[in-house]
């Protein structure tokens, strides 16, 4: 029975302010105090609320949220109670991203005294990250909607005639601070290679699909004649 | 080297003898019996216990023997009580001295003892014989007439044999059995005279000894083999034995090569 | 000494002895688990005749290379395929010097999982029947021989002491075997591919995985080198222990064998027989019918006993009156 493949494997286009597939937002919370966290929808429905509480004290340095987790009913994965509350040290990290579902997800910081909104996912700040994973071969645009900016990236198809006998390794992340512009024009990654974009000012980034690749059309026919080989050389072996 | 073997001792057969008189008393007692106004009597020189083992027969019919040149039958019994047979070496009879002891090598020896009774020719014979005649007219003037005898004139016979079993055709023949033939060697009736009557009851024994004793005997013992081993087989006697079957140490043996069907 | 003795040699013992092994099929089947393939068999085998019967000491007898035949051997295997993690990486490390927790990971990005449910593929049923007659497994077993009254019979039992199923070995001279299994690795194939919907999600997932098609991937799984007989051997031998399997069938089989002879015990010297009547006379009550029965005349089997003694098997007892 073919499971449901997970969806950082079928969301091809990204948004930072709609989370949804391999997109993650990274935001620090250096203030003391105790914030509410709502997790929202497109047309600003607010999901559910996390109650915040960072301490100078705090044990917890990081923490993850998944914004999906709120929208499926009966979820058993971590905060699948939206009324949770979460205590983590002056200077801890929020990681934030939506493991399921294609409604792009976003979230909103209040202060828990006067609900004054802090900070909004949808417009992220200096020293916020945008994390993501491409997948997919082809030719994207990630650009940059505020300031606006923009930068051309190439997914290279992973041709096992290139590399031979390697394996595709997983190679190291891109790490790109993100001014008003984006520090290359064009940009060569392999599949699965992670990118952080790392701002120094407001930003939305999207990364969209310009032209898919599929691949040399003679793969599939390379594939085949390999099977061949690999059966025949069993066969001849097995008749030694 | 055969592939099975069997043998039994003279001993053992002797008690099966002795068993087996006891219970079927029929396999030891001949009679004639005697016709007496219409009914039949079986008369014998001893009486016979009744067998163990249920309404079962005391006495196997034999016919009534004819006198020469009177039209009329006898009634007679044989009874054997005791009949002992033994394998070389010798030990469980003693033979008498026409027969040479001690018994010889592969030799068989056999001792019965017996009971014939004969009824009497009553004096009145030719008047029982016209009596007889006017009361069945129709009856076959060639058929004799039962004495009405109501008693016997009884005897004891002790007979010895000695013999021994030969094979007649090779072995690998169809039936390898039934080319064993019993020889009698020597025969000796004890106590008879004239010196032609002993000889006329001696051929007498030897063919029942030939004919049915002896054989059974064999037939018995291949059979035990056989079916014990409860199989289907096709048996031969195994060959290049210097005697099979052999009489040797008080017991009969017998080697077979045996094919499982 | 004994009133009847009769010995058999060893090759008529043999003879017989192969007679009584019931034909009937004895169905056997297991499974396990190794790492990310499974496997299972199901199969049939009966008993064939003994190869060699050696009498050993007084009371036991030792039976060689007998052959077991197989009449159905249906191998099924499936893949629990492995989870694949691409693309997970840290974001943000605590610098090497930090007073607590220098140089770990605090806030971790997680990449995708493939197969992170352990999805199953197969079972893949290879039907082997077609390389039964290349398949050899024989057995060997120690036996003791007794005698025992059971019912109206003196039976010769052989109780089987212990039993050794010799590894199977699979000699396909025919050249079957591969196109069997090259079938089944092709099923699983696509089986595996429906998991992935897209093309160029095979391609990265190989790529990950350093096989050039999803058949070399299987095959690695599977751990087929070179020689399939050989192979075979060892998913049957080692991997599921199929001896294990047969010799519980077959131990099992054998204790419930018949009884290799028997003597008749009462043993009748005078079979029953049907008689006509007007033969005989002096019967204790009249009989009324034209024909009787003579009851038969039977002595107890006493004292009776079995061994061996070189190459042959003795058998002997004594009459005794009932």
């Amino acid at each position: 029975m073919p499971t449901t493949l997970p969806s950082a494997f079928t969301q091809i286009d990204l948004d930072s302010g709609a989370l949804a597939g391999s997109a993650n937002v990274v935001h620090r919370l250096n203030e003391v105090g105790d914030w509410l966290l709502n997790v929202c929808r497109k047309e600003a429905v607010v999901l559910a609320t996390i109650r915040l509480r960072v301490r100078e004290d705090g044990t917890q340095l990081s923490a993850s949220v998944d914004l999906s987790a709120a929208e499926i009913a009966g979820s058993t994965r971590y905060l699948g109670d939206p009324t949770l509350e979460l205590t983590v040290r002056k200077g801890a990290y929020l990681r934030l991203h939506a493991s399921s579902g294609q409604a792009g997800l976003f979230a909103v910081l209040r202060s828990a005294k006067d609900e004054s909104v802090v900070w909004d996912s949808r417009q992220l700040v200096s020293s916020d990250l945008f994390v993501f994973l491409p997948l997919r071969p082809g030719h994207y645009l990630l650009a940059n909607l505020i300031t606006p900016a923009e930068c051309g990236i190439a997914v290279l198809y992973p041709d096992p005639r290139d590399s031979i006998g390697k394996r595709l390794k997983n190679p190291d992340s891109m790490h790109l601070k993100v001014g008003t512009n984006f520090p290359v024009k064009t940009m060569n990654l392999m599949p699965g290679q992670g990118v952080i974009l790392d701002t120094r000012g407001p930003a939305r980034f999207t990364f969209v699909l310009q032209t898919p690749d599929n691949g040399p059309l003679d793969l599939a026919d390379w594939r085949k004649a390999q099977d061949q080989k690999a059966w025949a050389t069993l066969l001849a072996k097995h008749r030694q | 080297m055969a592939d099975v073997f069997g043998s039994i001792t003279d001993e053992a057969l002797n008690r099966i003898c002795g068993f087996t008189q006891v219970r079927a008393p029929f396999l030891f007692n001949y009679v004639a019996p005697s016709i007496v106004d219409g009914v039949e009597i079986w008369l014998t020189c001893y009486d016979v216990p009744d067998s163990p083992l249920g309404n079962v027969p005391k006495y196997t019919r034999l016919s009534t023997f004819p006198v020469p040149g009177i039209p009329v039958a006898l009634p007679y019994c044989v009874q054997i009580f005791d009949a002992n047979i033994d394998f070389h070496p010798s030990d469980q009879i003693t033979l008498p001295d026409e027969l040479s002891p001690p018994l010889k090598d592969q030799a068989f020896g056999l001792r019965v003892q017996c009971q014939f009774g004969v009824a009497c020719i009553p004096d009145d014979v030719a008047k029982l014989v016209a009596d007889s005649r006017f009361n069945n007219p129709n009856q076959d003037e060639r058929q004799p007439l039962v004495v009405p005898a109501k008693s016997l004139l009884c005897f004891v016979l002790t007979g010895f044999a000695t013999g021994r079993l030969v094979v007649g055709a090779a072995p690998g023949t169809p039936g390898p059995v039934e080319q064993i033939r019993v020889e009698v060697d020597g025969v000796e009736i004890v106590d008879i005279t004239p010196r032609g009557l002993e000889n006329a009851v001696e051929c007498y024994l030897i063919a029942v000894l030939k004919g049915y004793v002896l054989p059974t005997l064999v037939l018995g013992l291949q059979s035990l083999v056989i079916k014990s081993l409860g199989f289907a087989a096709t048996i031969q006697l195994t060959a290049g034995l210097p005697h099979n079957p052999a009489i040797e140490e008080n017991e009969l043996r017998v080697w077979l090569d045996v094919k499982v069907t | 000494m004994s009133d009847v003795m009769f010995s058999v040699n060893e090759n008529t013992f043999k003879a017989v002895f192969n007679k009584l092994y019931p034909t009937v099929k004895l169905p056997f089947d297991g499974s396990n688990a190794l790492g990310p393939v499974w496997f299972g068999v199901e199969g049939e085998v009966h008993l064939e005749n003994a190869g060699d019967i050696d009498f050993e000491d007084s009371d036991t007898f030792f039976l060689s290379e007998q052959k077991i035949g197989w009449d159905k051997l249906v191998l099924r295997l499936g893949f629990n395929l492995p989870t694949i993690t691409v693309g997970k990486f840290c974001v943000l490390r605590m610098p090497d010097d930090a007073p607590i927790l220098g140089g770990e990971c605090l806030v971790e990005f997680p990449g995708g999982e493939l197969f992170g449910g352990n999805p199953d593929i197969g079972p893949i049923v290879l039907n082997l029947n077609a390389i039964i007659p290349y398949v050899v497994s024989e057995i060997s077993g120690r036996y003791k021989i007794g005698i025992r009254k059971d019912g109206d019979y003196q039976k010769i039992y052989a109780d089987v002491q212990a039993i050794d199923v010799h590894p199977i070995s699979v000699q396909d001279t025919v050249g079957k075997l591969p196109g069997l299994v090259q079938a089944a690795v092709y099923a699983a194939s696509y089986q595996m591919l429906a998991l992935i919907p897209y093309t160029w999600l095979v391609d990265v997932v190989l790529g990950l995985l350093g096989f050039p098609t999803i058949t070399q991937y299987l095959l690695n799984l599977l751990d087929i080198e070179s020689d399939m007989e050989a192979w075979l051997m060892k998913v049957l031998n080692q991997s599921i222990g199929v001896d294990n399997l047969l010799y519980e069938q077959i131990f099992n089989a054998v204790l419930s064998k018949d009884e290799v002879f028997k003597i008749d015990d009462p043993y009748p010297f005078v079979p029953e027989i049907t008689a006509k009547t007007a033969d005989y006379g002096g019967f204790p009550k009249p009989v009324l019918t034209p024909t009787f029965k003579i009851p038969k005349v039977a002595a107890l089997v006493e004292n009776a006993s079995v061994r061996f003694d070189e190459d042959n098997m003795i058998v002997s007892f004594d009459f005794g009156m009932i």
